[in-house]
């Protein structure tokens, strides 16, 4: 029990930092104009006419502070990524592909859930370039979370070096 | 191959058309506007007024006439009235109604086919029908490139009178209304307000403005898009957005705003 709170924990923990790394790499893709609009930025952008006319308070404080809420959603998103890592299969975690196939899943759950359910595609239109920029961002979070996973398995089943 | 939907402004129009006499007084007027929750009102076709195109009295008229401190219940229609308005036949396309809206300045046109009226068409409903065919070039710009910055404050312990007073002598027909230790938000008050206030027999020289803000509106970052801020005054039925980022207000956005820019590019 107590483990599995740690593990929690850390992922939680670990997940956030990997996401942090993703808003320097989409700063940087932003920058060379390789990606236009974040999708939270999109969503903020073009689609929460609704959250608007709901709520005014809450759009007030989103308008203020826009750039540093949606980073810190895209950092809990991330956090929470990473706990859904950290409760992996020891036996899967142990594998040296786990990092990119981690990546992949969120890629494909990026892709496949969340651009449609939040209608991101109706916000924007997602160039290429876009999704392959995606596509390296969540590789870049997933490396991060698998890159020293000694931190969520036990001493005898650490991978080899 | 998509091809604009070539939308007319009879589609578009109200059909119901307030008509007022021009004896009538301005508070009776905004009563009956206030009743129906519209701007303008037509007036009866007169032997005494002069012109093929009908006459119009609008809030905006109230707005004046409170702002010159005049009593609205011993004032006439026939002294504030536009006569001969700005119309548009019934098959002109929503641009060109737009444009004509635009270019005089004002949020309501009626639709006039020589001979007689047969409705009004105002932002509201252009906006609505924008919103509705998303069939405007430029809906997707920033909110920053149609917004005013020049916003007019008023503060919630002045009278309805001097607000109506600095928005008349401004052209506006809303200001911003600062926050109090009651509300921690700004709000607006519009010429909706005012026109409600007179509607009811209200004093303007007694009557604050934090008692009027505006009972709908909301906020936007100057990055969002116009056609979010569009969607949210068509949902939320109101017609003024405050603009605020990291530093503050930055500016207001109308649908009179959104009208001029999206019919500029």
């Amino acid at each position: 029990m107590k483990g599995a709170i740690r593990r929690i924990a850390w992922g939680f923990v670990r997940g956030g930092v990997a996401a942090m790394a993703m808003t320097g790499m989409r700063q940087m893709t932003k920058g060379f104009g390789l990606v236009e609009q974040s999708p939270p930025d999109a969503i903020i952008k073009q689609r929460a006419s609704g959250l608007l006319v709901r709520s005014p308070r809450l759009a007030f404080l989103v308008a203020r502070r826009e750039t540093a809420l949606i980073e810190l959603a895209h950092w809990f998103y991330g956090a929470v990524g990473g706990v859904g890592f950290a409760m992996l299969p020891r036996l899967v975690l142990r594998s040296r592909w786990v990092g990119l196939g981690y990546g992949v899943l969120t890629t494909l759950m990026f892709e496949l859930g969340i651009v449609p359910i939040l209608g991101l595609d109706k916000a924007k239109k997602i160039r290429p370039i876009e999704r392959l920029a995606f596509t390296a961002d969540h590789l870049l979070y997933s490396l991060i979370l698998a890159g020293g996973r000694e931190w969520v398995l036990p001493e005898k089943g650490r991978p080899r070096r | 191959m998509k091809t604009e939907k070539a939308t007319a402004v009879r589609d578009v129009m109200s059909t119901d058309v307030l008509t007022v006499d021009p004896g009538d007084s301005i508070r009776e007027a905004a009563l009956r506007m206030s009743g129906r929750n519209v701007g303008a009102a037509i007036l009866r076709r007169d032997p005494g007024i002069s012109g093929s195109r009908p006459g119009i009295v609008t809030e905006r008229d109230v707005l004046r006439l409170v702002g010159a401190g005049q009593d609205p219940s011993h004032q006439r229609v026939a002294d504030w009235f536009t006569p001969d308005a700005f119309t548009a036949p019934p098959n002109s396309s929503l641009r060109q109604a737009a444009k004509v809206m635009s270019s005089g300045g004002f949020r309501h046109l009626v639709v006039f086919d020589g001979r007689e009226t047969l409705g009004v068409v105002s932002v509201r409903d252009l906006v609505r029908s924008w919103v509705k065919e998303r069939n405007l070039p430029g809906l997707d710009a920033p909110i920053e490139e149609a917004m005013r910055t020049d916003v007019l404050a008023v503060g919630p312990q002045d009278t309805l009178r001097e607000a109506a007073l600095r928005m008349s002598e401004r052209n506006l027909d809303a200001a911003m209304v600062e926050p109090d230790e009651a509300r921690r938000l700004p709000g607006v008050i519009s010429a909706r307000e005012l026109l409600r206030s007179v509607a009811a027999g209200q004093d303007p020289d007694a009557e604050r403005v934090a008692d009027h803000r505006a009972p709908a509106m909301t906020f936007s970052a100057p990055s969002w898009s116009l056609s979010q801020a569009a969607e949210a005054m068509t949902k939320g039925g109101f017609q003024h957005i405050l603009v605020v980022d990291v530093g503050g207000i930055r500016g207001t956005i109308s649908m009179r705003d959104l009208v001029l820019d999206l019919t500029n590019r």
